[in-house]
């Protein structure tokens, strides 16, 4: 098919690499198939157009003799020869080349028309191919007497071209040896780890036995409690606010309790199924540990009755985790199932068993001081917060969380047993003192070490060690980062829909390398760790932005920004708890105070240098003490809270009426301890709330 | 007689313009007026030729282009410039005063240009 206009071969080209980009791609892939289709009509349009300018140059030669009326058949073949091989040889344009060639065969038929004979010709031929000398080099003065003659415009054309060129040349090169780097482990982080964890002491004080032995144990119950469960479901199911079931939960709980009755009436038989009874008292409790995370007044009658029984079947693994709080010291061995030393991959599996065994040593609790037996419900809470201690310090941070998460549960519960019931003097005394002397040592801020090891190591398998720049970073690994993290978008995908074009150039030319990142993480873990111990209200009044500020730290640096964790929040809460036990020391005080004398103290200047509380508690939200107010017969402690504003022991309730303390808003209301709302509470109040929307509309 | 290369190649320049400024001349036709006005003594190299004309026309000293011919076919023709003319001009000059004072240095040997 002959195609006569040159666009239409350049069009032919685009619409073929379209066909074929369209065949290749997966539709499905979004935007990726769009950029799949623009680059195959490209590499079209360009194929088309490289076979348009072979095409038209070929012409031009042919054109060009035909034109001036010259034909080297016309001479003897060593000249045409001759005259190929010095055109061959001069590699320029075709046009050029194609008018040097008339020029020289014009010039070689002038020479050898006086000839009479072919042999004559042919000697004739030989003397001027001599006399023209070496056609290699006449080629090459040739094209540099005809690139003189270029105008200045094509020169500069062709030089920016050629710079181009060179420069997408240096481009691949680079960027194929960019790639081929691969990251070099020097150091063992996971190793440094463990021993950053393991103090000096004796396998023997390690807690970490008895608390394994303690979740292992747990969970265990007996027909009866199964039993119970299938009659009671429908009140121990969890309800929301007028005694309806969360969606699908009442369904499944009454599958479950008519499973229970199939199975334990089939028991005598010898079909017994022990694997679905298994199955079952799992479920059951998990049902417990549910109700479980409820506080006290947040449940009814029946659930209380199903968690002492639940609580009853599980004496051993608790009285184990007790003894395991006894311990001096608590560490565990971290590792990985590839039983590699990627640090990324360390996993935690230890830290499930303590929620359980917290709520059910809070529960506990709550359940002996129902009955009386305060010395005993005191200690289980003082065994859960040292529970919670061995989870602090040297430690990850999701680990001290989880440890200042069971250190507030256990203040919280103690809180609401010394609201409920009237302990002693002496019971008080003791506690107090078994509490201050549990905190004598704590350091209530955030430890930061373990978590720059993680920093260290994933630094260490996303750069190359030691290329030329001082080590860069490694597209591929960060990529198998992200994907653990998890990153749901691509790196590219990422760039894309996110519009940062620039990100590859300066992956590939303007990253820090790594030592670099490695004095950015630094920065990094000295800032938090400045911040560390700075209070709330001193970072607010000194207007500082901490996730702005640490943001700077590591700003382009792309590894440090996936991985570095913003720990404003985690400070935040080590702030919560160490106010938390600060404010429980002092209303223990208070109630002792009140106990030996009838009345409650003016302020809390007159409760120390009375001796019943060793330091004035702190509001780290204010700078000055927390709040304390002596009413008739009672009093009100408070910290001003998220918002830094006395808003006069202001309770913040949910929906669900439950009570907030650390919401944002309102204060937190230490004493007298808020309850939750009951659900006829909660539904006036909506009923209000809505009455009053409906007024103002 | 055969000069040295180093000696012809500042001159053939100018001798190539020198012709042209007679009258334009393809490419053949130019080397054969070489050789006949300077007797036979100056020839130059075929090789040297259209790679010396291309640099004149870079240069601007000369231009060229293709005319018909009786028999059909065409022939590129080169013919100098203004500036052309004052480059020879100019070489003319540098030349004289070349002459004058090898003729001094040789006693008067050398006949002046």
């Amino acid at each position: 098919m002959k195609v006569k206009y040159p666009i239409v071969r350049i069009f032919i080209g685009a619409i073929v690499g379209l066909a074929v980009a369209a065949l290749l791609g997966e539709p499905d892939s979004g935007i990726w198939f769009v950029i799949f289709l623009a680059l195959g009509a490209t590499i079209g349009i360009c194929v088309g157009a490289i076979a348009e300018g072979i095409r038209h140059s070929n012409s031009v030669a042919r054109g060009l003799l035909e034109e001036k009326g010259l034909d080297l058949e016309r001479l003897p073949v060593s000249i045409a020869d001759f005259i190929k091989l010095v055109i061959r040889k001069m590699r320029y344009r075709k046009k050029v080349q194609a008018k040097v060639m008339a020029e020289l065969t014009g010039h070689f038929e002038d020479e050898v028309r006086e000839c009479k004979s072919d042999e004559e010709k042919e000697q004739k031929a030989t003397e001027l191919i001599a006399n023209f000398g070496d056609a290699k080099l006449l080629g090459i003065l040739l094209r540099r007497a005809k690139k003189r003659c270029r105008p200045l415009w094509r020169t500069m054309v062709a030089r920016t071209f050629q710079a181009i060129g060179i420069l997408i040349l240096f481009f691949i090169v680079y960027v194929g040896w960019f790639l081929s780097g691969r990251p070099v482990i020097t150091t063992d982080y996971l190793a440094q780890l463990n021993q950053m964890v393991r103090p000096a002491a004796d396998e023997s004080l390690n807690a970490a036995p008895l608390y394994d032995q303690a979740a292992q144990l747990y969970g265990k119950c007996s027909d009866d409690f199964l039993l119970f469960f299938a009659e009671n479901y429908k009140e121990i199911g969890d309800p929301e606010v007028g005694g309806r079931f969360r969606r699908g939960g009442r369904l499944r709980a009454e599958e479950l309790a008519n499973d229970i009755r199939r199975l334990l009436s089939a028991k005598s038989q010898d079909n017994f199924d022990e694997k679905r009874r298994l199955q079952i008292e799992s479920e059951v409790g998990n049902a417990a540990i549910v109700l479980l995370a409820k506080r006290y007044h947040e449940t009814s009658l029946i659930q209380r009755k199903f968690i002492k029984k639940w609580i009853e079947y599980q004496k051993e693994p608790l009285d184990l985790a007790v003894a395991g709080a006894r311990k001096p010291y608590y560490w565990q061995e971290y590792g990985n199932e590839q039983k590699t030393t990627e640090m990324m991959y360390v996993l935690m599996p230890h830290l499930a068993k303590f929620r359980k065994l917290a709520w059910s040593l809070c529960w506990r609790g709550w359940l002996r001081a129902e009955q009386g037996r305060y010395q005993e419900a005191l200690a289980d809470l003082k065994s859960c917060y040292r529970m919670g201690q061995h989870n602090k310090g040297n430690r990850i941070l999701i680990e001290q969380l989880v440890g200042m998460a069971i250190e507030a549960l256990a203040t919280q519960t103690l809180r609401d047993i010394l609201s409920e019931y009237e302990i002693d003097s002496i019971i008080l005394t003791k506690l107090q003192k078994d509490f201050e002397q549990i905190i004598a040592s704590e350091d209530f801020t955030i430890n930061f070490e373990v978590e720059k090891l993680f920093a260290y190591d994933a630094i260490q398998r996303c750069f190359t060690q030691d290329r030329i720049g001082g080590g860069h970073i490694c597209p591929q690994e960060l990529k198998v980062l992200r994907t653990l993290l998890g990153y749901d978008r691509s790196l590219f995908e990422h760039m894309i829909e996110e519009r940062v074009w620039t990100a590859p150039l300066h992956v590939l030319f303007t990253h820090p390398n790594k030592q670099e990142t490695r004095e950015m993480a630094e920065r990094y873990y000295d800032f938090w760790k400045k911040m560390a111990r700075k209070t709330p209200a001193w970072t607010c009044s000194e207007g500082i932005d901490l996730e702005r500020q640490s943001s700077e730290i590591i700003k382009a640096n792309i590894l440090l920004e996936i991985l570095a964790p913003q720990f404003g929040k985690a400070i935040e809460i080590s702030y919560r708890i160490r106010t938390e036990v600060r404010a429980l020391v002092t209303i223990i005080g208070l109630l002792r105070y009140k106990r030996n004398k009838a009345f409650y103290p003016e302020n809390l200047t007159e409760l120390m240098t009375n001796g019943y509380i060793s330091e004035l508690p702190l509001d780290p939200w204010s700078d000055r003490l927390l709040v304390y107010k002596k009413t008739d017969d009672d009093f009100t402690l408070y910290s001003v809270g998220e918002n830094f504003k006395d808003d006069g022991g202001e309770v913040i309730r949910d929906y669900d009426g439950r009570v907030g303390i650390w919401v944002g808003e309102g204060d937190a209301v230490f004493w007298p301890v808020p309850k939750p709302e009951t659900p006829p509470t909660v539904l006036q109040r909506l009923k209000e709330e809505s009455k009053l929307k409906q007024q103002e509309r | 007689m055969k000069f040295e290369s180093q000696l012809l190649k500042g001159i053939a320049p100018v001798v190539v313009l020198e012709i042209l400024s007679r009258g334009q001349m393809y490419g053949y036709e130019l080397s054969q007026a070489i050789e006949q006005r300077s007797g036979d003594i100056l020839t130059l190299g075929k090789g040297t030729l259209y790679p010396l004309l291309y640099n004149l026309e870079a240069r601007k000293l000369v231009k060229g282009k293709w005319e018909q011919v009786d028999s059909g076919r065409k022939r590129r023709y080169y013919s100098i410039t203004s500036r052309g003319k004052a480059e020879l001009a100019k070489q003319k000059e540098q030349l004289k005063e070349l002459t004058a004072g090898l003729n001094l240095v040789f006693g008067g040997a050398l006949a002046p240009v």
